[in-house]
């Protein structure tokens, strides 16, 4: 996994709970990077799920929760940070629709190690799409809160329902995306 | 606080950390990097490179195509590769070009490909196939294996020293196969030269012309041939292209047209020749013949055409013109054409002497056809007047004086046939016939023409025909008849004594083919050489004595020869002064099978082996003839020529005869004497008789009669085998009566043939008076009614209101012609059957065609021979009415017996009745006739005697016999023929009881005739049915009188009935006594007494 994520993560626990907090998940997860991420590191995914662990452990919320959060705050940042990604598109179905094909490859171009999961996507209707999201890593909350983040971009309301599954050794969730308005 | 440090420491202990990491891993990004330019920068090196030398590749290979080199700008792999493809796919195109190439010649060229030194590397199949070596037999070889020795050293050197130099040699070569055979090939041998231009290949390619050399050889041989063939002929020949211009002239053309082929080029000849037809139509431009020979394939072919010769000379041409074929079509002409001027100047000439010898020939027939005619006619008059005239009663000077008008017309008749014969023989005008026709025929028509002559002279004349002469034949019976005619009739005249023997027999047979051989022997005066030379030349007689003596034109014989000759005979004669003459006749004839060929009856094959005659026969030739026909059969024949001869073979007790053969007529004792003695001597002992006389049966047998002796058969000369055999058959017990074909008694025919004419109705249809007044007296003195029309349209008129029996048509007539009267009486059904025969003086074929063309059933030729006549009318007429039965014709009832006959007791008036057809008024006019001129008969005879004239006695006796008989004064005639037959013999004087008992029988009838009335007051005599009264009569005898015409008798007759006036009839009575003496002067003084006119 990337360090941007990692450093996004600590990011935001800093900024929305405090320093200390984030420190001290640090401390408590007893990282093998010692908390040390650059951004165009790559580090095990593990150590996430230690930080969101101690974090739940922490804050009481579900870590499930936290890492759906986080998806909401990542593709805020996603925004801020690649703006020219979310250019040129009609609406969040049709950002989701270039994750696979143009984000992506962008993403490998600069970091060609990169393991991401791949998003296909289908439109059901006018106001509706499925997504079904395939990975080795469970990830699939960060999935829902990325998507969710999104929305609130383009300021469109959709309603997700989820279903989970695994598709051999991947991890498989299918996304049922419905626009209100 | 320090919390919140040691927070910060930590945080930033990690911050630095982390960016330590991101150090390291830039350091790590950089390096590869770096790596990754530098692969990527040799990449693009060798991709350079490997552009560059594509490129120059191409460039070379677009060269080497031909094509510009690629622009630098475009360097791109993808123009390049599609450079290079475009290239690899030129040259595939191109290589399968060349084995296409190389397939299709394969197929046709002999191919060897050799390497520099001539070694072959390379044979192609046809090359293998023609030369008859196999494929390994070849590599490795030279040409030279191949090597014909047709051509010298030189030939091969030059081909070398050609291709080496790098030059193509082509030429003909002429190569030895495997086993021997030559073959020509037309080769091209093509060096390859590698970069140096050093031939490092030779390919020869090369086809066999073996075939078109030989066919060359033939061409060349046939262009000489045709060459030399169209100088040496002596006509022009030309040849044309299909649009006319000549191709081609003999040198022959050349010199008579006066163009040489060069001068022809613009023009198209025919145009150039002005060709023209015979009437001035152009055959040239666009009318030129050619296009119908082309367009049609037919030859044309002209004599009448004409060139025009560059000299501007216009000259007439026969000319030919075939168009040329090849595959069908016509791609031009050749012609042949004479120059015929010369000819047609030869044909002109020719075409007028032909016409005038025609105009001369035709002159000719129509000469002879109008003197044929216009002799005819009057000679017709002449003898036919003269006929009757001697059929009357006459004194002796006028007999004597008519006897010899009547003689002299005969000869004058004769004459003229002879001379017309003559002349039409000399024009070509008489044809030879080739019919069927049978030898006894002609045999028995000369017997019966010649017997009389021959009897009248006391000649014997016999025939003697050898058995295997056949019986029928093809050839011309008339001519073969005319000629054994005259040959006969010189053997007569020119005989006193003794006998004239006719002879035929076979001389050469080959299948049908014979030529038979007729001699002509006679026991007259003879010939010497010299004028036996002379003999056949025309109007020599043997000398000019021989015309005095015997006349005669001296045609006759000239006639016979070239008849002879027309018949491809020959004529020839022995000859010795006082021994005799015998003229040979050889004529060719063709034998038939003769269907009609009586079969010898079953009893006349009879066996007649061993039998024993007795032969007399005071002539030698006769007794010969007898002899070997009897022979022939196996009969003994002991032949004696006189009666006493005889009578002592018969007396001899050791020789018995199954049967005798007597001639009658013998000097000395004759053979009815012989028989008379014989008969009394020997009884019933005497062996069956039979008794041959040249002079007709019924003398004989009325002889024999008067002397009642029978025998058991007669036959008259000339006797055939078969007659014979018939009659020693009959004699002998074996057979029935000889059914004796032979001579048919031509007195007998001709009064059979009259006989049945008896009441027989004719139309006579004749212009002339003459001739009409002829056949009128003729016809009616047989009893036979004649209704005379003066031409055709009067004949039909009759036709139409009476009915007739038969139509007896003269031919030239005036309105209408008898051909045209023919024509018409046929076109109505009803007459269609009726008999109509023609008269007529031409006697040509030709016209005897005519007449039966229309529609007339015979002829009958004028000068009228009155058997003839009759003979043909008989032929085809048969009374509707007959008058020998006792029914009498309609118009004339006559029962015949009339009360004032009675008185005739010394008469038979039946048989004088029957004589006339049953006709009283006719009856009794002959008998008054009779009475008038028969009075002083007998004693003028015995005068005669007295006198010596025995000529004159007989015919006087002759003439009692035949008026006698005629009217029946049975009695009377036999005594005056026995005093006639008397006197013919000459061997004791007539009796004076002969005379007296004929005087006294004379007086008996004559008294008897005198009581006889003047008429019986009948209805008018037949011969001029047209009711008349007095005065015409009485006219119309003045003017018979006037032209001596005998039908005054008639008249007469008609006039009396006519009259009741006493005196009158008185007068009359003077003028028919006068008539009937042919007083005509006398008559007609006394007639016109009568006449109110005068």
């Amino acid at each position: 996994m990337k360090g941007i994520v990692f450093s996004e993560f600590n990011e935001m626990v800093e900024e929305m709970y405090s320093s200390a907090l984030a420190d001290r998940i640090i401390t408590q997860a007893n990282l093998a990077s010692g908390g040390a991420y650059t951004t165009v590191g790559t580090y095990d995914h593990q150590e996430l799920l230690a930080l969101v662990t101690c974090l739940s452990g922490e804050t009481g919320i579900a870590a499930s929760d936290l890492v759906r959060t986080f998806g909401r705050h990542l593709a805020a940042r996603f925004s801020a940070l690649y703006p020219a990604f979310f250019e040129g598109v009609g609406g969040t179905f049709d950002f989701l629709e270039t994750i696979e094909q143009h984000v992506h490859v962008e993403v490998r171009k600069l970091y060609p190690d990169a393991e991401l999961p791949t998003f296909s996507t289908e439109r059901t209707g006018p106001d509706s799409m499925v997504m079904v999201y395939q990975s080795r890593r469970p990830f699939a909350d960060l999935a829902e809160g990325l998507i969710e983040g999104c929305a609130s971009h383009f300021a469109e309301r959709i309603t997700i329902t989820r279903s989970d599954g695994k598709n051999g050794e991947l991890h498989r969730t299918r996304f049922t995306l419905s626009r209100i308005d | 606080m320090s919390d919140e440090l040691e927070l910060l420491q930590r945080r930033f202990e990690r911050e630095r950390r982390a960016r330590k990491q991101a150090e390291s891993l830039l350091e790590q990004k950089s390096l590869e990097l770096y790596q990754s330019n530098e692969h990527l920068r040799h990449l693009s090196d060798e991709q350079a490179r490997s552009l560059q030398m594509l490129r120059t590749t191409a460039d070379s290979l677009l060269r080497s195509v031909g094509l510009e080199p690629m622009d630098d700008s475009s360097g791109s792999m993808a123009e390049v590769l599609r450079v290079v493809t475009e290239i690899v796919k030129d040259r595939e195109r191109l290589r399968r070009d060349v084995e296409h190439q190389m397939f299709a010649l394969n197929q046709h060229a002999i191919v060897s490909i050799t390497d520099a030194a001539g070694v072959i590397t390379y044979a192609n199949d046809r090359l293998c196939e023609i030369s008859g070596y196999p494929r390994e037999e070849l590599l490795g070889q030279t040409h030279s294996v191949l090597s014909s020795g047709v051509h010298p050293a030189e030939f091969y050197a030059t081909i070398w020293n050609t291709i080496n130099s790098g030059e193509v040699w082509r030429g003909e070569i002429c190569n030895r196969a495997k086993y021997d055979s030559l073959y020509w090939v037309s080769a091209a041998i093509v060096p390859f030269l590698d970069v140096d231009g050093t031939a490092e290949q030779f390919i020869s390619i090369s086809t066999d012309i073996t075939l078109q050399k030989s066919m060359q050889e033939e061409l060349r041989g046939s262009r000489v041939f045709l060459q030399s063939m169209t100088e040496s002929l002596g006509e022009g020949v030309y040849a044309l292209d299909k649009w006319g211009y000549c191709s081609f002239l003999n040198p022959e053309a050349e010199r008579l047209l006066g163009w040489s082929l060069m001068d022809l080029s613009m023009t198209p000849l025919h145009e150039a020749l002005q060709f023209t037809d015979l009437v001035g139509n152009p055959m040239f431009g666009e009318n030129d013949i050619i296009e119908e020979v082309l367009r049609d394939k037919r030859e044309y072919r002209s004599e009448y055409d004409t060139f025009i010769a560059k000299d501007g000379h216009l000259f007439p041409i026969a000319i030919t013109l075939v168009p040329i074929i090849e595959d069908e079509d016509a791609v031009g002409v050749v012609a042949v054409f004479q120059d015929i001027t010369e000819r047609k100047l030869v044909e002109d000439r020719l075409r007028e002497a032909t016409r005038r010898a025609e105009d001369a020939s035709r002159a000719k027939s129509d000469f002879l056809a109008n003197m044929s005619h216009e002799i005819r006619t009057p000679m017709n008059a002449i003898i036919g007047m003269s006929h009757l005239a001697l059929q009357t009663d006459l004194n002796s000077k006028q007999r004597n004086y008519i006897e010899k008008v009547n003689r002299s017309a005969e000869s004058l008749l004769g004459l003229i046939n002879d001379i017309l014969d003559f002349s039409k023989i000399e024009a070509g005008k008489l044809d030879i016939d080739a019919i069927g026709f049978k030898l006894q025929d002609v045999i028995n028509d000369l017997s019966s023409v010649l017997g009389f002559k021959a009897e009248e002279k006391g000649l014997e004349l016999l025939f003697d025909i050898a058995h295997d002469v056949p019986r029928a034949l093809i050839g011309d019976p008339m001519r073969l008849n005319q000629v054994l005619l005259n040959l006969c009739n010189n053997a007569l005249k020119f005989t006193s004594s003794g006998e004239v023997v006719v002879s035929v027999g076979v001389e050469q047979r080959r299948a049908d083919d014979l030529i038979l051989q007729f001699s002509v022997r006679d026991s007259g005066i003879g010939i010497s050489k010299e004028q036996q030379l002379k003999l056949f030349q025309s109007f020599s007689q043997a000398d000019a004595t021989t015309t005095r003596r015997y006349g005669g034109t001296g045609l006759g014989l000239a006639i016979s020869k070239r008849l002879v000759e027309m018949m491809d005979g020959t004529i020839s004669v022995e000859s010795e002064p006082g021994k005799g003459s015998t003229f040979h006749v050889r004529l060719p004839f063709i034998e038939v099978d003769d269907q009609w060929q009586k079969d010898e009856s079953p009893t006349a094959q009879a066996d007649l082996r061993g039998m024993r005659c007795l032969l007399l026969d005071d002539s030698s030739s006769a007794r010969v003839i007898f002899a070997s026909m009897l022979e022939t059969r196996g009969v003994q024949v002991d032949a004696v020529k006189d009666a006493f001869a005889a009578a002592a073979r018969l007396a001899d007790a050791g020789l018995h005869y199954d049967f005798l053969l007597v001639d009658w007529r013998m000097p000395g004792v004759d053979g009815v004497e012989f028989l008379r003695g014989q008969h009394s001597a020997m009884g019933t002992r005497l062996p069956p008789v039979i008794m041959t006389t040249a002079y007709g049966r019924e003398e004989l047998a009325e002889s024999l009669r008067a002397s009642g002796i029978g025998v058991a058969a007669i036959l008259a000369k000339p006797v055939s085998p078969a007659d014979l055999l018939g009659a020693v058959n009959l004699a002998t017990g074996r057979g029935q009566a000889p059914q004796q074909a032979g001579v048919p008694n031509a007195k007998a025919a001709a009064e059979a043939a009259v006989s049945s004419l008896r009441g027989a109705r004719i139309l006579l249809v004749e212009d002339n008076e003459y001739n009409h007044e002829v056949a009128v007296a003729l016809l009616t003195e047989q009893g036979i009614e004649v209704v005379v029309a003066g031409d055709g349209e009067q004949a039909l008129r009759q036709l139409q209101m009476h009915a007739y029996d038969g139509v007896l048509m003269d031919c030239q007539m005036p309105v209408m012609d008898g051909y045209e009267a023919t024509r018409r009486i046929r076109r109505q059904s009803q007459l269609q059957d009726l008999p109509i025969i023609a008269m007529t003086a031409n006697v040509l074929k030709d016209d005897i065609v005519e007449a039966l063309a229309a529609g007339m059933n015979d002829h009958i030729a004028k000068p009228i021979n009155i058997r003839d006549m009759f003979s043909i009318m008989a032929k085809w007429i048969t009374p509707a009415h007959p008058a020998r039965d006792a029914t009498p014709a309609p118009q004339s009832p006559v029962d015949g017996h009339h009360r004032a006959f009675d008185v005739l007791k010394n008469i038979d008036v039946d048989n004088g009745l029957r004589r006339v057809g049953g006709n009283r008024a006719t009856y009794l006019r002959l008998l008054h006739k009779f009475a008038a001129n028969q009075d002083n008969a007998v004693s003028q005879a015995h005068e005669a005697l007295h006198k010596g004239d025995t000529a004159t006695a007989r015919r006087l006796l002759h003439t009692l016999k035949g008026t006698a008989g005629s009217i029946g004064a049975m009695r009377l005639q036999q005594l005056a023929a026995d005093a006639e037959l008397t006197l013919q013999h000459a061997v004791s004087p007539i009796s004076v009881a002969n005379c007296e008992a004929l005087q006294q029988e004379l007086d008996n009838v004559l008294g008897e005739l005198a009581a006889l009335p003047d008429s019986l007051g009948d209805r008018p005599i037949p011969g001029q049915t047209s009711a008349i009264d007095a005065d015409t009569l009485l006219q119309r005898l003045i003017g018979q009188l006037e032209d001596f015409d005998t039908s005054a008798e008639e008249t007469i007759e008609d006039l009396i009935a006519a009259t009741g006036v006493a005196d009158q009839k008185e007068v009359l009575l003077q003028v028919r006594r006068a008539i009937a003496q042919y007083d005509f002067d006398a008559a007609r003084e006394t007639i016109t007494s009568l006449d109110p006119r005068t």
